[in-house]
């Protein structure tokens, strides 16, 4: 079976916004509570979609964003899931060779979040959404999505000067500081 | 705060995905059909034309006989009976056919049919 026009267009197009944004759209997934396989498998359904639709979305973007809310939410997760999900790696972000156990914590203090307050940081930070376009999408005010990216950015804040202090406080005790820290940044 | 949170990047979807999603068999397909579709049948005809246009010309080795591809492909006899008049005559024409031995009188066999002395 051959691909029309149209459908040659729209693998060329779906193509170019799955470069450019499906880290993205995995860490959203991410931030709804999906493992990083149940969000890689919805991002998969929603460009599978896409890639069906004869013309390409307004915002796409906005699009895929708000298809992966949809279906991330009616996610049914089976008891193997649940446990795979257990198992499989939780990292949310690609390894720095500058990352220090500081930006480790905070990562995984961002993962720790309520869920509410990191969807709105997500969508805010790497989807440059604003707080009228978060409000809109999650039918919330702008002054709400603004709270709770206030208070998530907050605790974050607090984590990374609480793992700052803690290395000032042992000083020359770093390594045994690391060594005894959990698995940070979801790793 | 924000700048460092922005300098994380988010970890990439596995290659496996982008496979599924794009490389097969979307990208197979187009060349796969215009194979199938359209080089394959054109080479089985051309195959076919080349193999009958050249049936006059002898194989190395093997005798003159010049016998047409149409009676060659078509191994049932039964197919010759449409085949033009002067069509390899003398094969089909059973009256032509001499069966020599039959006209000899000798039998080379050493055992004679019928014992002679024992006729009565």
């Amino acid at each position: 079976m051959g691909k029309t026009v149209s459908g040659e267009l729209a693998f060329n197009w779906c193509r170019q916004l799955y470069e450019k944004k499906a880290a993205e759209l995995v860490l959203y997934g991410r931030a709804l509570g999906l493992s990083h396989s149940e969000a890689e498998d919805v991002v998969q359904e929603t460009f599978v979609v896409l890639m069906q639709k004869p013309r390409m979305p307004l915002r796409p973007e906005h699009y895929c964003v708000r298809s992966i809310r949809n279906r991330a939410l009616n996610y049914r997760r089976s008891l193997w899931r649940r446990l795979t999900r257990e198992l499989e790696a939780r990292r949310w972000f690609e390894k720095s060779p500058s990352e220090g156990p500081a930006e480790r914590a905070a990562m995984r203090c961002l993962a720790e979040l309520p869920l509410e307050q990191r969807e709105v940081i997500v969508l805010k930070i790497w989807h440059r959404y604003t707080f009228e376009e978060i409000g809109e999408f999650l039918e919330i005010s702008p002054n709400t999505a603004s709270g709770r990216y206030r208070y998530g950015l907050q605790k974050i804040k607090l984590q990374l000067e609480g793992v700052v202090y803690e290395r000032d406080e042992l000083d020359g005790d770093t390594v045994k500081f690391l060594a005894t820290a959990p698995p940070v940044g979801g790793a | 705060m924000e700048t460092q949170l922005n300098s994380w990047q988010p970890r990439r979807p596995s290659a496996a995905l982008e496979r599924r999603l794009f490389a097969t068999p979307l990208n197979f397909m187009p060349k796969m059909a215009w194979f199938v579709g359209w080089l394959l049948p054109a080479t089985a005809c051309a195959l076919l034309t080349f193999s009958v246009f050249n049936s006059g010309n002898e194989i190395p080795g093997r005798s003159s006989s010049r016998e047409p591809m149409a009676a060659t492909m078509f191994s049932n006899q039964s197919y010759l009976v449409g085949l033009p008049d002067g069509f390899r005559k003398g094969q089909n024409d059973l009256s032509s056919v001499t069966i020599d031995w039959t006209n000899r009188s000798g039998s080379t066999s050493s055992m004679p049919s019928f014992p002679r002395n024992r006729m009565n």
